[in-house]
């Protein structure tokens, strides 16, 4: 090489460099994009963050908006809106949440700290009619909003256009989690004031998705949220999906058959048990089945406002009486795991030393005659809270056999899901239910809070089985206070054995998430808080 | 005179060669001839024989069921949990629950029949009533039931049965209730264009003229000739009926669990329409010979009891 060749190849590589560098741009670029349709098995209630329950709308808020904090696939808290975990003050009293810059909501509107709480605010109003409410409960100043007397929480304030501060009555531990609920997801105040009381059917988040369409009862389309502030490691804007499709109200029979037709690339609602044994024989789909254990109890739930429940002995005796292991083994043992207790395995608080109550038809009559039922007595089971309502007539139809044979008559009752929650919300209108539980946070104190404590009843919080214990509220109190983690999950295990031996609910088993790897999917993984985490799936090379 | 004309299954077209007959041998004579036409009709004794089957079915039907067919048996289900197709112990295999679906068909036959009889029944005691009073009597009064008809026969049936049923709960005795309401319209307004037909007949006119009063009229002169079509009526429509009452099963309104019921046997199997056929094949099955057997019978009656519809 003489002495002029090398300024040449020098200059040649540098005016080269930008080539490759934008050829190795496109092609990384090019492993993004593309659309992918979804089944689904139900229909969305209402896409208000602050007021939804139902686990279609919470699939769909979840993309479409996000919080604080966020919940990542190792099932830990992570920061999500805001920079970095809050810093913890004045022993646990006041939690400061420094948001990240730039933040917008998909419309291109700046999202600030004011957002925030606005957003924190109005889920506390109690005209908003948000179920969570209760969540809030140790911010300074939430009875005055409670009471109606105020319009906003006095513990919450805007430091700066990025830094939101909460002010606590009491240490609350467990406050940094429930900034991870989708119901304090963070909502567009503007969008708020245009669309009112029908901001539910309008989307206006920070998501990785934005709102596309919505049809329905038939579908809803959403689409790539351009400004979504989150970057893979290669500094890839996600989602890599432009486009996502969710088809609702298709059976999951009906979603398999798609799924073979390739009408749709996945199932939102799993593999139905009727479907199961032949996709695991089928060569092609067999190998695609993933099963994993969700963080889901069922349980079966008394409502101790209606006599004769609110006898501890006929609790009992009705517990004893269902054979957990048969109604398994109807469900489908691929569907779901048995569970003793109300915290699910996967939970760090989940009791393996705990036995609880065990099926005993001959003792469950003796206890009845000794609660003054020698005879037995009619009652009836709502069954509608599970989405998958063909199960959940199954679960009705078992146990009423099961009381059958200790001389309980039992009706069953099957509803929709809307219609579930309706009746469940009255007082003395459901007796015996099934009451199935999503995760909203990774923390035992979501399985118990706003479930067990005294005074949470619908529609502020979902005792549906007016369940009230001082004994278990007073621990409730000492666990949210402490900031121990170890101690906390100690006394949240002595919360769960006062619930348990008072038979508030008779736990049977927990779900398991089970569908068919999307072949047109890369990074394909369940979500143990949300299932499906469509941000991060893109499609396969 | 009036009375020994008109009596017993009585036409126009026959009058003349009946005149010198009594009532009684003329009716029998009328009824001979029918029941010699059906036994001829031998599709009708093909529907006939289905209908006295199922007849049967429902009466003796807990005699021949192998089980109870509420019960859940651990043996009616596989190791994954899911229906079996056969076994000695279940000869038509076992439904989701693991219980027998032989049992459940035979015992859903009785509640199909019931709901079909009895709905039929009452709807035809209904539209009999509004048909005779609307057609012999006519006036404000025809104007007023015929105007209610026409806007219940403006309604869906299966929609309106479902307001219905939503209202008042879904048991045996209100399905029936509600499915009576649902068709009695129809039947009504036959009824009264027979009852318009027959009133302006010369018979009636004389019967009058003889003083007989109008109840008098109607139970000796009028309802005798209804008969005939009450009856086709009755068996035609009991098919439509049962088919409703499934329905209503179908749509989780109709009777409830853990009770036998076709329809309700079709909506839990529909799911398993690839894995377990059987589960919706036999109830659909048994649906569908029902329906055939009354509408075989139906039009067999029809063609029997009155000739001149077959050749039109």
């Amino acid at each position: 090489m003489n002495s002029r060749t090398a300024p040449r190849l020098a200059l040649l590589v540098l005016l080269a460099l930008p080539i490759v560098g934008a050829a190795q741009h496109r092609g990384v670029a090019h492993a993004a994009g593309g659309s992918i349709v979804v089944a689904r098995a139900g229909d969305i209630d209402v896409l208000d963050p602050a007021v939804s329950q139902d686990p279609e709308g919470i699939h769909s808020l979840h993309v479409l908006y996000n919080g604080l904090l966020g919940v990542s696939r190792d099932n830990t808290l992570y920061p999500d809106l805001a920079r970095s975990m809050p810093t913890v003050a004045d022993n646990g009293r006041s939690y400061t949440f420094h948001l990240r810059g730039g933040l917008r909501f998909a419309d291109g509107t700046p999202l600030t700290a004011s957002d925030v709480a606005f957003s924190i605010n109005r889920a506390a109003n109690p005209k908003t009619g948000s179920w969570a409410v209760s969540e809030l409960s140790t911010i300074v100043g939430y009875g005055a909003v409670e009471a109606g007397k105020a319009i906003s929480l006095a513990g919450v304030h805007v430091v700066d256009p990025l830094t939101v501060r909460f002010s606590l009555s009491q240490p609350d531990a467990v406050f940094p989690a429930k900034m991870s609920m989708i119901n304090f997801y963070v909502v567009e105040p503007s969008a708020v004031a245009r669309y009112g009381t029908s901001f539910g059917k309008h989307v206006s988040g920070s998501g990785p998705f934005m709102f596309s369409s919505y049809t329905p009862g038939q579908s809803l389309v959403i689409v790539r949220n351009p400004h979504y502030y989150l970057r893979d490691s290669a500094g890839i804007q996600l989602p890599y999906l432009d486009r996502i499709t969710w088809l609702l109200n298709v059976n999951p029979s009906v979603a398999l058959l798609k799924l073979e037709r390739g009408e749709v690339d996945m199932l939102a609602d799993g593999v139905a048990k009727e479907s199961y044994a032949s996709v695991a024989a089928d060569p092609k789909f067999g190998p695609l089945l993933l099963r994993v254990p969700s963080l889901e109890p069922f349980a079966l739930a008394f409502n101790e406002g209606i006599k004769p429940f609110d006898s501890l002995q006929v609790r009992r005796a009705l517990a004893m009486g269902v054979n957990r292991t048969r109604l398994i083994r109807l469900i489908g043992k691929y569907r779901v795991t048995a569970l003793n207790q109300r915290f699910p395995k996967g939970l760090d608080a989940y009791d393996p030393g705990y036995v609880g109550v065990q099926y005993d038809p001959a003792g469950a009559r003796a206890l009845l005659a000794k609660a003054g039922f020698p005879r037995g007595f009619s009652t009836e089971f709502l069954a509608g809270l599970w989405p998958d309502t063909n199960a959940d007539t199954l679960v009705g139809q078992a146990i009423q056999q099961d009381l059958a044979a200790i001389g309980v008559k039992v009706s069953v009752r099957s509803v929709t899901q809307a219609t579930a929650l309706t009746l469940l919300g009255k007082p003395k209108t459901v007796s015996m239910f099934d009451q199935w539980w999503g995760p909203d946070f990774p923390e035992a104190s979501d399985y118990i809070e706003t479930i067990f404590r005294c005074g949470q009843d619908p529609p502020h919080g979902f005792n549906t089985q007016f369940y009230c214990n001082p004994r278990a509220d007073a621990l409730l109190a000492q666990a949210e206070s402490t900031l121990d983690p170890a101690k906390r999950l100690s006394l949240y295990r002595q919360v769960q054995r006062i619930i348990l031996d008072d038979v508030a609910i008779f736990p049977l088993f927990q779900l398991n998430y089970v569908t068919i790897r999307p072949l047109r999917l890369a990074n394909f993984y369940i979500h143990p808080n949300w299932q499906w985490d469509y941000a991060y799936y893109r499609l396969a090379r | 005179m009036a009375r020994r004309i008109v009596a017993g299954l009585h036409t126009p077209s026959h009058r003349e060669d009946s005149e010198e007959l009594s009532a009684a041998q003329q009716g029998q004579a009328e009824w001979r001839l029918a029941l010699r036409r059906l036994r001829r009709n031998p599709m009708a004794m093909v529907g006939l024989t289905l209908v006295v089957f199922l007849v049967a079915l429902a009466i003796v039907g807990p005699l021949l069921a192998p089980h109870d067919p509420n019960m859940q048996f651990d043996a009616g289900l596989d190791d994954n949990g899911n229906p079996i197709a056969y076994s000695p112990h279940f000869l038509l295999g076992t439904d989701t629950l693991g219980r027998d679906q032989l049992s459940r068909i035979i015992y859903g036959a009785r509640i199909s029949l019931t709901a079909g009889v009895l709905a039929n029944g009452l709807a035809m005691a209904v539209g009999l009533a509004v048909g005779l009073v609307a057609g012999y009597w006519g006036g404000w009064i025809g104007a007023l039931l015929m105007r209610l008809t026409d806007v219940m026969l403006a309604f869906p049936g299966l929609v309106f049965a479902m307001a219905l049923v939503t209202v008042l709960g879904p048991s045996l005795q209100t399905i029936i209730v509600i499915i009576a309401a649902t068709v009695w319209s129809s039947m009504a307004r036959i009824i009264r264009a027979q009852v318009l037909s027959i009133k302006r007949r010369d018979y009636i006119e004389a019967a009058r003229a003889l003083g007989v009063s109008d109840t008098g009229i109607l139970v000796r002169h009028v309802l005798p000739q209804l008969v005939g079509v009450v009856i086709v009526y009755l068996t035609l429509n009991i098919a439509g009926t049962i088919l409703l009452e499934a329905g209503l099963s179908y749509l989780g309104l109709g009777i409830q669990v853990p009770t036998s019921d076709w329809g309700a046997m079709l909506s839990g199997g529909q799911s398993y329409f690839q894995s377990a056929p059987w589960l919706f094949l036999y109830p659909g099955l048994a649906l569908m010979i029902t329906v055939l057997g009354f509408n075989l019978l139906g039009d067999g009656l029809r063609d029997a009891i009155d000739p001149r519809a077959q050749r039109r």
